[in-house]
């Protein structure tokens, strides 16, 4: 068993200082993956998924900015690399599968060159052999000829085929970690089947770790090793992922769990209550107002994340009973 | 007999297909290619179908985003294809589009609140009026009315699908096509956003062209759901008999690769369908799906089967059925 990890994020927090107020978006998270192996990233929408991805990317914008943390990748800090030495790290040995395609492709010109400009901008290959690279990736990921696709500006793909263009991109330069924010949300099931099939192919291959953010829970027992859970920019649940979903220890994983909506079963079950407002969290459990358990012991400090087995740690004062 | 709200006949959309010059011959990329369907008022059909086979141009023909190659839509018993102009504005308030790629469908430098203004103010409602509905429309999907002086980018990928629902309902549209509108959230909104739909559907009488690859999604919001393959309808049927009933190869294929949420039924991720995926551009002869389908025999790859009728409200286009 490999353990080391590969990408190590550590205390991130990641604020947007905006006109009405300080948004904390991502709060303190902290998690590894390992190489060759899959995490999945999953809370409700808002949670700070996203925020999370792009910070260890360093793409926030302002107003946002990176107020704390570390971001380990090959022994060295991504948040304290110079820009230069960022750019060739992006793309290369970490790569990002953005969740709204139509905004990160650009819409002048072609998917063809697109793709071709990513690969030769970091490789010492002709263009040529660029194009060749992009044309088998999209074969790869299930998409009807090709070599005319390739000739197709973003607005002329369908919503699933624009996605799978994504993540062609992201994996055109074999990255060595791989994050990829819901990257199947515009697929059908059969395709879905396919990429995810793709991705594994290639995880093995070149021992890539995938972190795969996604809301869809049947994605991430198919697909993942470990999950993550985050709440209010702050990781609460880490784990195997049979063991999260067998004994979910965190009140929130269990209602998350409990919410998954099944083919051919009618009631729907969503989370009670309103996600927390991220300009004035509470010192205490950010999940209190909603949370079945909660105790006395819940208003006193924000919980941190402590091993309750295995591998297995979670945030909370009350652990379910069979969490150990 | 029960009026449709929205019938739609033998609509084609054909989009020039580019290296012609190269391959010595003009293609022509068949997104959709021969559609016939109808919805009732407060009726739900659910559309589903692989990636690409044509579920958004239908869409957007529907709303008369686009123009049809060849065919015929009727909104509410008139003709709206081949309108224009104002003859066409007065039907378009009826029905309302939410769009697959959420957050590209909203103006970056306009705030949400101006955002979901803009349909009611293009279509007279005065300007204090609109500032308390937009608030309301902002309560009703969950959001707050403050929200209104934020703009798109800063809210998540989810807050963004919420804000398109309320911009599409501001007109209180008799027909909405919900392009994907769930696809984007998370269970709890999702569960939420759904519910809000029936809700909204009960309530006004509303009816939606709900386009999504969540199969549980559609069996829970619509009545009846229509399977789309390659540009063509391949199946119809009620929803409640979408897991039990159906019966074209493709269907079942869709319905086997839903994956569960039990990490103890790894199935491997095998996928279901082999086989290329096929290309609008040159479908195959014969059955359409006769190259990926299990069940081939020769009949399949000789003659196109047709969509008939199997029972009541089904219809199926199989040689096998
Ligand atoms: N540029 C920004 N300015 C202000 N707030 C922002 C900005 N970007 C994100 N946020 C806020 O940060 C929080 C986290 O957003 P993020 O996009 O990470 O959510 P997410 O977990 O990816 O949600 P989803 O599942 O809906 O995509 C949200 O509440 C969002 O409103
Ligand atoms: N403007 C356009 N010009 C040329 N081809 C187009 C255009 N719009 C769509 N197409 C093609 O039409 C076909 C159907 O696309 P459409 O967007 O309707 O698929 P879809 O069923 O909505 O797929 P998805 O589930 O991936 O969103 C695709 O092959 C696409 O490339
Ligand atoms: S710490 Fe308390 S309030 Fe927070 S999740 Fe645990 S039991 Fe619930
Ligand atoms: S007609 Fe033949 S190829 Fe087509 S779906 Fe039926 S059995 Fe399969
Ligand atoms: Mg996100
Ligand atoms: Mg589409």
């Amino acid at each position: 068993m490999s353990w080391a990890p590969v990408l190590k994020v550590k205390n991130l927090s990641t604020y947007f200082y905006t006109r009405y107020g300080v948004i904390k978006a991502v709060n303190g998270a902290s998690f590894t993956v390992a190489a060759g192996k899959t995490l999945g990233l999953v809370g409700e929408s808002g949670c700070g998924k996203s925020v999370t991805a792009l910070s260890i990317l360093r793409l926030i914008e302002p107003p946002g900015r990176i107020c704390s943390g570390e971001v380990w990748l090959n022994g060295c800090d991504l948040l304290k690399i110079p820009p230069r030495q960022l750019r060739q790290v992006r793309g290369r040995e970490i790569a990002l599968v953005f969740q709204d395609p139509l905004t990160s492709l650009n819409p002048v010109l072609t998917i063809g060159t697109q793709l071709a400009e990513t690969i030769d901008s970091h490789e010492e290959i002709s263009r040529a052999e660029a194009r060749r690279r992009a044309v088998e990736l999209l074969f790869r990921l299930g998409l009807p000829d090709p070599e005319r696709l390739m000739r197709l500006y973003p607005f002329q793909l369908s919503g699933g085929m624009r996605q799978r263009v994504m993540v062609a991109m992201a994996l055109a330069l074999r990255p060595k970690v791989l994050i990829a924010d819901e990257p199947t949300t515009a697929l059908d099931v059969t395709v879905q089947a396919q990429i995810l099939a793709e991705l594994k192919r290639l995880q093995e291959e070149l021992g890539m770790a995938i972190v795969l953010i996604t809301h869809d829970l049947g994605v991430v027992a198919a697909m993942t090793d470990e999950v993550a859970v985050m709440y209010a920019g702050t990781i609460v649940e880490h784990g195997p992922v049979a063991e999260v979903f067998d004994r979910p220890a965190h009140p929130y994983t269990r209602a998350l769990l409990r919410s998954v909506p099944r083919l051919g079963r009618e009631e729907l079950a969503p989370v009670e209550g309103q996600p927390p407002s991220l300009l004035n969290l509470p010192a205490h459990c950010a999940f209190l107002p909603r949370c079945l358990q909660a105790g006395a012991a819940c208003r006193g400090e924000k919980p941190e994340l402590r091993e309750i087995g295995p591998g297995h740690a979670a945030a909370c004062h009350r652990l379910f009973p069979w969490a150990g | 007999m029960r009026v449709s709200l929205l019938e739609v006949r033998d609509l084609v959309k054909h989009y020039p297909g580019k290296g012609g010059i190269l391959a010595g011959r003009r293609e022509k990329v068949r997104a959709v290619d021969g559609v016939s369907l109808s919805i009732a008022r407060g009726e739900t059909l659910g559309l589903v179908g692989e990636s690409g086979c044509g579920k958004s141009t239908l869409g957007r023909l529907v709303v008369r985003l686009e123009e049809p190659t060849a065919g015929k839509i009727f909104f509410a018993g008139q003709e709206t294809t081949g309108r224009t102009g104002r003859k066409l504005r007065e039907l378009r308030r009826r029905f309302q589009i939410i769009f697959q790629d959420s957050s590209s469908s909203l103006n970056p430098r306009r705030t949400v609140g101006a955002i979901i203004e803009e349909p009611l103010a293009n279509f007279g409602v005065v300007k204090g009026e609109c500032r308390e509905r937009v608030g309301e429309l902002l309560e009703l999907v969950g959001l707050e009315p403050g929200d209104a002086s934020k703009y798109p980018h800063e809210f998540s990928g989810g807050q963004r699908q919420r804000i398109n629902i309320a911009r599409a309902l501001a007109l209180q549209p008799e027909l909405v096509v919900c392009d994907e509108p769930v696809s984007s959230l998370d269970v709890s909104i999702r569960a939420q956003i759904l519910n809000l739909l029936r809700e909204l559907k009960r309530r006004f009488n509303l009816s939606y062209l709900f386009i999504s690859h969540d199969l549980a999604a559609v069996s829970y919001l619509a009545d009846r759901v229509a399977v789309m393959y390659l540009g063509q309808i391949v199946e119809v049927l009620p929803a409640e008999g979408l897991v039990s009933q159906a019966r074209h190869p493709y269907t079942r294929a869709l319905l086997q690769a839903v994956p569960e949420p039990d990490p103890q039924q790894r199935t491997g991720q095998k996928p279901v369908i082999r086989g290329e995926p096929p290309d609008p551009a040159s479908p195959p002869p014969g059955c359409r799906f006769h190259p990926r389908c299990p069940e081939a025999r020769e009949v399949c790859r000789q003659e196109e089967p047709v969509l008939k009728k199997v029972g009541k409200g089904r219809l199926v286009r199989c040689h096998l059925s």
